[in-house]
Order: C-alpha cells, then structure tokens, then sequence
C-alpha cells in the first residue's frame, strides 16, 4: 500500500472491499487486490472510481458480482442475469453434492449470489451438457483460492469412492414411487456396500420424498447400514439354535476377537435361518459352522 | 414355450420325466442353504471332477434339502432301473470312493445311508425306482420306510424337496406342477374358495385362523383391485425352514399364489422375502420367469382370460415385520410398525385396497387342495387342525431339520422318533414351540400333539412351526432373558407397555442373574407383563411377555437357584 496514493474517498471504498472479503482469504487476496490496482491507477491516486473499475474490469466471476454487491454497486451484470436467470444444470454423478460443497464455503451472505454465478461458470465449463464430476473439480482448482480450495478438495476426498451415477440406473430400474424405496435402497447397498448420505440424499431429489423419512426407513430396517463396512463381514447368529448349542462360547469368542480389528465389521443378528448348523456364522456370504468359522476368521483377521 | 391346454402340458411333463430318469445315472447334490453351510457346494465340484476324470456319463443335478440335514452334505444315486440310494456326510474326500462304484454300475453300500425303491408322491402317484420292485445287491442298505424318522412324516408339502432340480420347471411339472392350477382355472372362483374353506386349512404363519374365512372376506371386499401377499418374513430365531423350503420347491408356492389370484380377483401378488435369503430370493426369481416363460404368469395363464403378476419383496430383517400390516407397510415403504386392526386387511390392505395375506406354507397348501380335494385334505390331521405341518427342529435335538408331519402328531414322536432326541444322550427340558411368542413348556408336556389349539391351551403356539428342543443344562432364567432381549430389540416402539415393559422386565432378569433377586421380583414380572398383553396393538407386544410369564410357570425351580 505504501507505493500507492489514495484520495480518502478511494482508500475508504478499499476497506469497504477488504472487509467484503471473507476473513481467511483476506491475506491471500489483498495482495492481489492492490496489485490490480496499481495496474489501474498507473502512478495516479487512486481514487473510488478507480476501486469500482478495477473490480468491475480485472476481478474474475463470481468474485466480481459478490464484491461489486459490497461495493453497493449493482453487480456488472445485474439487468442481464435479472433477464437471465441461473442456468438449468444437469447434474451427474457426484457433481451436484459436489457443488454443493463448493457453495457451502462461501460466506452465507454472498451465497445466493455466488450460486447463480458458479452455476453459470459451471454450464459454460459443460458447455451446455451434463455437469460431471470433472468439471466441478477444475472449476474449484481454477477460481478458489486456498484455503478454501484444499478445503473443499479434501470434503470431496471424503464423498468416497463410489459412484453415484449408478442411483440414477437403480431408480430407473424401480421407479420413484414411495414403495420402491425399500427396492432403492437394497439395491443401492449391493453395489455400495452402505447407504452414504450423498446418497439418501440423492434418492430423496430424485424420488421427491424427504429424506428424514429415508432415514427414518434406513435405520428403521436393520438390514441397512449407514457407515462403510469393513473389508471382510461378519454376521454372527445369536439365534435361538445358536445360542444353545454353543456349548463352547465360540460366539463370544469371536465377538472379542473381532471388536478388536479395524479390517473387519461384526453385525450381530438374531437368527440366519439356518438352526440345523448353529452355531453358525456368515462370513463375507457364506455361512461356517462353529469351529469351521472360528478358523475362518482367523485366516482373515491378523 | 406356452402352456394353454391339457396336451401341452403333458408334452412338458414327459420332458421333464425324461430329466427325472435320463436313462443313465442321476446324482441329485442337496444344495439348499444348510447344505451348503456344510461344503455341499465342495462336493458337487468334487463329483463334477471326477465324472470328466473317470468318464463317468452320468446327470449331476443340484437340488432343494430333503429333510436330512444331520447327514449333509447329502447326495443321491440313482442308476436307471435301481434303487435310489442316499449317502450321507459327502465330503470330496467319499465322492471317489462313490464314483469308482458307480462306474462300475454299483453301489458304495459302506456308505450309503438309506436307499428308496419307491415313493408315494401326493400329486405324482407311485414313483418306482427300481424295476419290478428289485432290490438285488441293495439288501445291505436299510429302505426308506423302515426307518423311523422317515416313516413317521409325511411329506406333502415337501413331496418334492430334495429330489427336483428347484430351477427347473419341468422337473416340478412332471410331478403333477400345475395339473392343479390348470384344474382351477375350470372351475369357478367361488368354488375354489368353497374348497378352500371346506379342506379346514389354517393359516400357517401363527395364529392358526382359518385360511377359508380370510378368503371369503377377500372375495367378498368390493374393490376393483385387490392383491395377495405370501408372508416369508421368517423373522424369528430358531426357524429355517421356509428359506429351505423356497429354496427346494419354489413352483410349488407360485401355484398356489396364481390359484389364489383367479380364485380372489386378484391381479397382483407380492412375496415377502426376508433380507439374507438370497438363495431362496434368487431360486423363487428363477421360478417366476420360467413360469412366465411357459405362460403360467403374465396375461392370458394358460390361455384363459386370467392374468397374474407377482413381484419379490426384499424385507428389512425386522421380527415385526411377519405382522400383517406391518409387513403391509415394509412394502409401501415405510417402516415396518403394525396397525390396529379392524379395518383388516381383507378389506382395507395393501394401497388401501383389500389384501389377502397368507403364509408361505399356506400357499403352498393350496395346489394339493385343488387337485386331491378338500375331503381327501380334511381326513388328515386332527379335529380342528388339518392337513400336515412343516416343523423346524432345533436346538440340543439329535436330528436338527426340516421335517413334516401329520397335524396331531405327538410332540413326544417329532422328538425322540423324528429328532432323535436329545443330543448327547441328556434328558429333555423344555420345549418351545412356534418362536419366541411360543411359550416354554416342560418335559411332561412331550404328551401334547401338533394342534393350534391344544398348544395354546398349554399357553403356547403352533406358530409357523419352529421346535427348540432345550436339554436337562439349559438354563431357563437365562433362555427367559435371551428371548427378552430378543423382543427389547425388535419392539418398534409405537406402544409404551411394550416398548418400555420389556426393557425394564429385562432388566429386572439381570437383577435376578447377578443374585440380587427377590420373590417379590417374580410377581412383578408378571405385573409388567399384563397391561403387554392387553395393550400392545399387535401380537407381537401381547405374546412378547409369554417366555418370562411360561418360564416362572412351568421352572420356577430355575429363578429360586439364583435367588436366595
């Protein structure tokens, strides 16, 4: 700041700036701000007027539209996006939770500005198709600056490895009528192996029924499970069968066994069907009888 | 291709005749859930090695369980013209032995277990096995119907688990499959519901009403559409044999659902599955499009003007489930919490239009109704429960399985004759009779018959059949706590007496385990237990309280061991 000269009116619309700016990124972007500016005044005081073309030549969108609103400023575009309302976007996959995430960072005052904007950049990135994954990822990595970008990129890390186009298979398959949730959700389980949030909240758009009442239906019925499984499943019957002729507490045994290790996930059920064998265990699908499944699970847990 | 007359079907039985005896050996593998629990899978590996290695032309068949799950994994012989011969306990390690025998066109007699020359199948007739009745070489091997535990069932539901290949239709066809629903297709709905009613048929997933009257009220509901459900929810512990069941004879179950569509007006059906079924699901998937195939589901059944769609229900694993308008609500959708009854679902059912809702083993029941008639049904099984009754027995039992027996069979016989009795030559304790809602009776009850009512005069129930045999060791404060913790986790929680009653009964038991019972515990228990048994709205919070309340009845000895 030192090598530029301010009218008071100027220096006093830059705070205004800096202060529109969200706190953390403040130290990241003030730099940048005044080294716009000292493009633009080229030696001269830098006066209000030459603050607001700054931002309204230089800043890239959507920061532009969210500062010049600081600024009390209509954004540079205000009569065309009025005309224009934010695009229709086609999400795939992942992308919308995707952006959602992405706007969850904004400060909430500017959101609504910033989502319109996004969503504009975001169609031009698809250039008008499906907005996949993709080109979320390269809209956050080109316009965020850090920290919010490894912020977000680490969320995005945490979607997990699934692929959520395949809800868009399933309830295609099943419709989006209230009794094929059970069908959804059983179906969404198989291939993922858990019911992730991204994904109830997925059918919940897709099929227009509240996701608390998906919830409520998810943990309702113990067949479902909301956190990843581990690599091998264990289901221990605690059935009737089971429970007497475990003469030897194998059952116990393997549930102090397992509890311990982090690579395997020990579901205890009431009864498998299958009383002639008990004690019984399934493993990863198959059912073992009692010593059998007691050697079993120690090939598979360290 | 499609059935629509008489001739075509038994064009397709004669095909499947000719898959039943090939004219070279037939190997059936018993391939259900239990069997495979027990390496069946290895052993039909092992066979299909060995016939290519010792170019053996022979037909290996995977089929449904036959009943003898103390000897699994099982496999059965049967050369053109001989007996059919059964081995037990068939690890890879015996198939060599049964193969060089084989190849030889004779029999590992140190290892079979029984041999069949012939059997009275209920649809099919006499089935021979062997030619003219010879049993030359085979005399070492003891026969089919001198063995106890065999003669004293009788296999009508489960005429055909264990001896057709489930995934194939015409197998179930040869068999008398669809004769019966071809017969009702002739006659007039109302007839099969008169039929229905007069066989004395009780449903089979609890209660014991009378599956007649739940059909007159379906065909009486108005309605434009009404639906069917078969109840596989087979939530409670200690019961295998619906899965068993679906998994060896699936077609059996679709009859009687498509007879029970024309008969009730219904277009579509439901089957309730519960979760973990897999092989049952995939089995009765098999069995809906083949059916299709043959033109028994869809438009047009038969080339009558009626038309079926049935469609799998996966359930949720939730005991409560098995209650009708819970499990009415699982399908819709929501979760799974019961009702107040009326208005029943006969009338006010699933999507709000009437609903007929049977068990599996009902279902089942149907087929050899219509084809043997309701008076041949009705002269079997006791005065006011007829017909037979598939029975899961489990627990400290020598011969854990599936069996089936007349109604008004001694429990005393299904134990120690069919069960084997206890293993590990101790003395009986208790029994328990239709799951955890059943009640624990004591060993001088053995006396009692298969009968929903004598059973629940004795303060249990039938149920959907499930036997847990319990020894002289058990403990019966512990048995009367596990069950209780059963229902702490499978009340839905919608009534409070039931919802809270069993949580503070459960813990009142561990007070009485860790020694600091008292007397007066004893009549709080049973204090608890009563607004349960009024004031739950479904059968599951009126029966949840029947293992404490049976249990101070009937071993009182068993909680003054702990308190002092």
């Amino acid at each position: 700041m030192a090598d530029l000269q301010w009218t008071p009116d100027g220096e006093q619309l830059f705070a205004k700036l800096v202060e529109a700016v969200p706190e953390a990124m403040r130290d990241t972007i003030k730099p940048k701000l005044l080294e716009m500016l000292a493009a633009k005044a080229a030696g001269k005081k830098v006066t209000a007027d030459i603050v607001t073309r700054m931002v309204k030549d230089d800043v890239p969108e959507p920061q532009k539209s969210a500062l010049m609103q600081a600024l009390g400023a209509a954004p540079a575009d205000q009569q065309q996006a009025a005309e224009q309302p934010a695009p229709a976007v086609e999400w795939t996959g992942k992308s919308e939770a995707m952006f959602e995430i992405m706007l969850g960072e904004v400060p909430e005052a500017m959101r609504g500005v910033f989502r319109g904007k996004l969503l504009g950049v975001l169609s031009e990135k698809s250039q008008g198709g499906p907005v996949t994954e993709e080109h979320v990822t390269a809209v956050v990595n080109e316009i965020v600056p850090d920290p919010f970008k490894s912020n977000i990129l680490q969320k995005y890390k945490g979607l997990g490895d699934f692929d959520l186009n395949i809800i868009d298979d399933i309830i295609a398959r099943h419709g989006t009528s209230r009794d094929s949730l059970m069908y959804i959700l059983h179906d969404i389980q198989n291939e993922i192996g858990y019911l992730p949030k991204e994904a109830l909240i997925a059918v919940s758009d897709k099929c227009s029924i509240h996701v608390s009442a998906i919830y409520n239906v998810a943990t309702f019925y113990k067949t479902f499970r909301l956190e990843r499984p581990g690599k091998h499943h264990i289901k221990l019957c605690r059935g009737t069968a089971c429970n007497l002729n475990d003469k030897n507490d194998i059952a116990d045994e393997i549930e102090e066994k397992v509890v311990s290790s982090s690579e395997t996930t020990l579901e205890k059920t009431l009864c498998l069907g299958c009383c002639d064998c008990a004690p019984v265990v399934e493993i990863d699908g198959k059912l073992y009888k009692g010593e059998e499944a007691k050697s079993k699970i120690n090939e598979i847990t360290p | 291709m499609k059935i629509t007359t008489p001739e075509e079907l038994t064009q397709v039985k004669e095909t499947g005749q000719k898959l039943l005896f090939p004219g070279k050996p037939r190997i059936n593998v018993a391939m259900a859930t239990c069997c495979l629990a027990k390496g069946a899978d290895l052993t039909l590996n092992a066979i299909e090695y060995a016939l290519k290695e010792k170019n053996i032309a022979a037909d290996v068949v995977p089929v449904g369980c036959n009943g003898l799950c103390h000897s699994e994994p099982v496999v059965e012989v049967h050369l053109p013209g001989k007996p059919k011969v059964i081995y037990g306990n068939v690890t890879d390690q015996e198939v060599p032995k049964i193969l060089d025998a084989l190849k030889k066109g004779a029999i590992a007699s140190e290892l079979a277990i029984l041999r069949v020359d012939a059997e009275n199948h209920v649809l099919a007739g006499k089935i021979s096995y062997s030619d003219n009745g010879s049993v030359k070489d085979y005399s070492a091997i003891q026969p089919a119907d001198k063995i106890g535990y065999l003669a004293k069932q009788h296999k009508v539901i489960l005429r055909n688990a264990g001896s057709i290949n489930p995934e194939d239709i015409t197998e179930y066809i040869a068999r008398g499959g669809y004769e019966a629903l071809a017969k009702a297709l002739k006659m007039k709905p109302a007839t099969i519901v008169d039929e229905v009613t007069k066989s004395g048929l009780r449903g089979r997933g609890g209660g014991g009403f009378p599956a007649g009257l739940k059909w007159q009220g379906c065909a009486k509901a108005k309605g434009d559409e009404k639906y069917l459900i078969c109840n596989v929810s087979e939530g409670e512990p200690g019961i295998g044999m619906h899965r068993s069941f679906l998994e060896s004879d699936p077609h059996s179950v679709l009859e009687g659902l498509i007879i029970g569509g024309y008969a009730l007006g219904a277009r579509t059906a439901y089957v309730y599955i519960r979760d973990n079924y897999r092989l049952a699901l995939k089995r009765f998937s098999k069995a809906i499009e083949d059916a299709a195939e043959m033109g028994l589901l869809g438009d047009n059944i038969m080339g009558s003007k009626f038309g079926l769609s049935v469609k799998i229900k996966e359930g949720g694993g939730r005991f409560v489930c098995g209650e009708e308008t819970a499990l009415i609500a699982c399908i819709e959708g929501r979760i799974g919490e019961p009702c107040q009854r009326p208005p029943f679902p006969v009338d006010k059912g699933l999507f709000g239009k009437p609903t007929c809702i049977n068990n599996v083993e009902t279902w089942a029941n149907i087929p050899v109704i219509i084809l043997k008639g309701s008076t041949w049904y009705n002269s079997i099984g006791s005065a006011k429960s007829k017909g037979t009754k598939v029975l899961s027995l489990a627990g400290n039992i020598a011969r854990a399985g599936m069996v089936e027996v007349d109604m008004g069979t001694p429990l005393k016989d299904v134990i120690f004759e069919i069960g084997g009795g206890i293993a590990g030559g101790k003395k009986l304790k208790g029994i328990q009779t239709g799951g955890p809602s059943g009640g624990l009776l004591p060993q001088s009850m053995d006396k009692l018959t298969v009968d929903y009512d004598e059973l629940k005069n004795a303060g249990s129930m039938l149920g959907s059949g499930g036997m847990v045999i319990m020894d002289d060791e058990t403990d019966m404060v512990k048995i009367a706590r596990y069950f209780t913790d059963f229902f702490v986790q499978e009340s839905c929680g919608k009534c409070t007496p039931c919802r809270e009653g069993m949580c503070r009964m459960y813990d009142i038991l561990g007070e009485i385990m860790a020694g600091r019972g008292k007397k007066q515990d004893l009549d709080m228990l049973e204090e608890i237990a009563a607004p349960l048994t009024q004031a739950s709205a479904c059968a599951l919070g009126k029966t949840a309280p029947v293992p404490i309340l049976s249990t101070i009845k009937h071993f009182r000895k068993d909680y003054m061991k702990y308190i002092k």
